[in-house]
């Protein structure tokens, strides 16, 4: 027991003890929980849809183009404070605790802070190595409670992020919806890139590159790139039901094959359907950090076996 | 609770808790029970009185690091869609051979 404790302590939780207890920690909460997550999270990515099929489509989208930005931005901004108030009626959940979320502030905060992860994450993803403390990073800021100090916020962040990081790196090679969405989006652009570069590209040459890039999907996403996978298949058997000619039929296809607006409805049905688990893990994960000093974990463990007898 | 076994402000006496806020190890006499939390008399006075007179320009900060953030955002979104009318049209087929 002593043992195993301090390998907790030193590592953190197994990653699949990890995911469970997420799991289970979202099974037990209100559904209004995790309507307030849709809520928060669809009127983005509809809306990223929406722009970028006109963006695609449409040949004056050019004139459009800043206010349909400004709209998207200002969707991107409603999600990310949606997302912390979700973050926090799950850490109320599990600690019982009703602390008022003063959403002036929560506003404000994960307004200063995603904005940048917009630039650091591709960044820290093409250098790859830092990329999960990175991730770990957002992520702790958008399962930010209220009662962080200002002074104290990204230094609080920063040391989440640096804790117990196989356990960080594990969840994020798991569950990342980015890890996903480059996956996706590299098996989508290689091919046309290959042909561009060298439109006398042999046809095996061709195959073999495409099969590399799936592998390589796979293995850096395997959970996202099956999930992936299955709505695609989905989405390409209803078309085929409905019919080639349609409306949506011509959206999602050109010429018989899938459009780029196919693969970002994929891409955000698969984020929608992962990541409201992984912010449960990050929330899980920054009351394990915090019972360390807070002994939050011995209070609620103390009120689960009080409102049990 | 591993580590400082002295009280910060009595030496001579056992720690009894550490403060969850600014974790320094206290005797009995010097934290008090606020909010399900034992805090020390600093960061309670702190807790209990969040407007610190610097508390408004610290306000004013945050919102203009906010509203930088959403310009950062538009620009980016603005950006996508510069790219996006751009492209040629095959980076929107996907047909792997």
């Amino acid at each position: 027991m002593v043992n195993k404790k301090t390998f907790d302590q030193q590592r953190g939780r197994a990653t699949t003890t990890l995911i469970d207890e997420s799991e289970q920690l979202l099974r037990s909460a209100p559904a209004g929980v995790l309507c307030l997550y849709f809520a928060a999270s669809i009127p983005f990515t509809a809306g990223l849809v929406f722009f970028w099929t006109i963006m695609v489509r449409s040949n004056h989208s050019i004139w459009f183009a800043a206010a349909a930005a400004l709209v998207l931005s200002l969707l991107f901004v409603w999600m990310k404070i949606g997302q912390n108030l979700y973050c926090c009626r799950l850490s109320q959940h599990l600690t019982g605790r009703r602390d008022a979320v003063d959403i002036l502030r929560a506003a404000c905060v994960q307004t200063a802070i995603h904005p940048t992860g917009i630039l650091t994450l591709p960044i820290c993803l093409a250098i790859a190595l830092p990329y999960g403390w990175a991730c770990a990073f957002y992520q702790h800021a958008t399962a930010l409670n209220s009662r962080a100090s200002d002074s104290k916020l990204l230094l609080e962040l920063r040391q989440q992020a640096m804790q117990w990081p196989l356990q960080n790196h594990a969840v994020t090679w798991l569950l990342s919806p980015a890890l996903t969405i480059v996956g996706v989006c590299a098996v989508m652009i290689m091919p046309p890139l290959m042909r561009l570069i060298n439109p006398a590209t042999p046809l095996a040459l061709q195959v073999a590159t495409s099969m590399i890039f799936i592998v390589i999907a796979v293995l850096g996403s395997p959970v996202g790139m099956l999930m992936s996978a299955n709505f695609a298949v989905t989405m390409l058997l209803l078309l085929s039901q409905t019919g080639g000619d349609s409306a949506i039929a011509s959206v999602l296809l050109q010429n018989g094959a899938p459009s780029s607006t196919f693969a970002v409805i994929v891409c955000c049905l698969a984020y929608l359907c992962m990541d409201p688990i992984v912010k449960a893990c990050y929330v899980l994960r920054g009351h394990h950090i915090r019972s360390d000093v807070t002994a939050d974990d011995l209070h609620t463990r103390l009120r689960q076996i009080r409102a049990g007898s | 609770m591993t580590g400082q076994t002295e009280c910060r402000n009595h030496p001579e006496r056992d720690v009894v808790a550490r403060c969850p806020r600014c974790t320094q190890a206290l005797c009995r006499e010097c934290v008090t029970e606020h909010d399900n939390r034992m805090l020390c008399e600093s960061c309670l006075r702190t807790v209990i009185q969040p407007t610190a007179p610097d508390s408004k320009r610290k306000n004013v900060a945050m919102a203009a690091v906010a509203a930088a953030g959403c310009l950062l955002v538009w620009l980016f979104f603005l950006a996508t869609a510069q790219i996006l009318t751009h492209a040629p049209a095959a980076f929107h087929r996907f047909a792997p051979w």
